[in-house]
C-alpha cells in the first residue's frame, strides 16, 4: 500500500521526461479514488480525464496514465479482460485469453462451442484497488 | 468507448495501447517475445552508446540494467530466478515466458557454454516458453565477426542440429533454431552481441 503522497511523487516522476500533460494521470487517479465504481472501460477513463477538458486528453494519453497507475508500485488500476455475447459475460483470465490466442479459438462451456470470432468479444476493461492507495 | 482485443489487433504496431497489450501478454506468444526482443535491442542500444562509463561493470550488473530497461518498457522482468537454475533474465507474462542468458565473451566456447544452459536447463520449450536470448557482453573489437564465430561455434558443436538464420544487419544479431529434446518443438533463439569495445585514439 502506498499513501497518496507517494502516488502523487510516483505519477510525477513518470512524466517527468515523456512530454506528456500529467494532469491527465491525476485527473484520473483522483476520480477512481473517488467513485466505488468496480470496472472502467478505456471510455471511462478517456471520459474521467476529459472533464472540464473538452476532449483534450487522447486514447494515448490514457494508455500513458494507465500504465503508471497499473505499474506494480502502485497497483491502482489492474488490466481485466471480458467475453460479451448476447447472453454470456465471462471475465477471463490471462492465462484463459493466452490460451485462445495460441488456439485461435475460446472454449467457455457458459458458450457452449468454441468461439472462433472471441477477439470481436473480449474488452478490454480495468479494474479498480483502492486499498493500494491510503488516503 | 468499449475496445476489443480484435480493435487492438488492428491498431499500428508502434500505437500505445497496442504496445501495451502486447507486453502485457494478450495478443500471443510470437507478438509478447518480438516485444521483448525489441526491448532489448533499446537497452543495448544505450548501454553502447554510454560503453566508456559501463565497459568496467561485470556481467550481472550489465544484465540488470537491461532488467531495469525492460521494466521501464512495462515488461515483467526479473534477475536471477530459478527455472532449474539462474536464468539471467527472464520475462514473464501469464503462461509465456522468454529466457535470456547473458555471457561476458570469453569466446566461443564459452558462449557455447551459455547456449546449453540456456536450451537445455532453463527452457521447458514449450509452447509458450520456447524462445529466448543469448547476450554476450564483449570488450573484443568486431562485435559481428564475435557473433560469427560463436554462431560457428554452436552450429559446429551443439549435439542437435542448428538451423542458423541470416544474420540481421540492421541490428547485428543471429537467429537460431534446432529441435528442442525435452518437447520436440522448434527453440528459436536470438544472439545479441553487446560491444562493450572501449579505446579511444584521441
Amino acid at each position: 500500500m502506498i499513501t497518496l503522497g507517494q502516488l502523487h511523487n510516483y505519477i510525477d516522476r513518470a512524466y517527468l521526461h515523456g512530454g506528456r500533460d500529467v494532469g491527465c494521470c491525476k485527473k484520473i487517479a483522483a476520480d477512481l479514488l473517488a467513485s466505488d465504481r468496480e470496472v472502467y472501460t478505456y471510455g471511462d477513463l478517456l471520459q474521467s480525464a476529459n472533464i472540464d477538458s473538452a476532449g483534450y486528453y487522447k486514447i494515448e494519453d490514457i494508455q500513458y496514465a494507465v500504465n503508471v497507475l497499473k505499474a506494480d508500485h502502485v497497483g491502482l488500476l489492474h488490466e481485466t479482460y471480458r467475453y460479451i455475447d448476447d447472453d454470456v459475460i465471462y471475465d477471463l483470465s490471462l492465462e484463459e485469453l493466452q490460451v485462445a490466442m495460441e488456439d485461435g479459438c475460446l472454449d467457455l462451456e457458459l458458450r457452449g462451442y468454441p468461439d472462433r470470432d472471441f477477439k470481436s468479444k473480449v474488452y478490454v476493461m480495468f479494474s479498480a484497488d483502492r486499498a493500494a492507495v491510503s488516503l | 468507448m468499449n475496445i476489443t482485443i480484435e480493435d487492438i489487433e488492428n491498431l499500428p504496431d508502434d500505437h500505445p495501447v497496442r504496445v501495451a497489450l502486447v507486453g502485457a501478454g494478450g495478443l500471443g506468444y510470437e507478438a509478447f517475445c518480438d516485444r521483448v526482443e525489441d526491448s532489448i535491442l533499446s537497452a543495448i542500444e544505450h548501454v553502447e552508446k554510454g560503453k566508456g562509463m559501463y565497459s568496467k561493470l561485470g556481467e550481472d550488473a550489465i544484465s540488470c540494467m537491461i532488467i531495469f530497461a525492460l521494466g521501464k518498457d512495462g515488461l515483467n522482468a526479473d534477475h536471477d530466478a530459478f527455472r532449474n537454475g539462474h536464468c539471467d533474465i527472464l520475462v514473464k507474462k501469464g503462461r509465456f515466458e522468454w529466457y535470456g542468458e547473458a555471457k561476458l565473451d570469453n569466446g566461443p566456447k564459452y558462449v557455447l557454454g551459455g547456449f546449453r544452459q540456456l536450451t537445455d536447463r532453463y527452457a521447458p520449450a514449450g509452447p509458450t516458453t520456447n524462445r529466448g536470448g543469448l547476450l554476450v557482453y564483449t570488450k573484443q573489437p568486431n562485435k559481428l565477426a564475435r557473433l560469427n564465430g560463436w554462431l560457428k561455434e554452436i552450429q559446429n558443436e551443439f549435439e542437435s542440429p542448428i538451423t542458423l538464420l541470416p544474420v540481421c544487419m540492421n541490428t547485428l544479431t543471429g537467429r537460431t533454431t534446432h529441435t528442442h529434446p525435452a518437447s520436440g518443438l522448434e527453440f528459436r533463439v536470438r544472439h545479441f552481441p553487446v560491444s562493450m569495445y572501449h579505446r579511444p585514439t584521441d
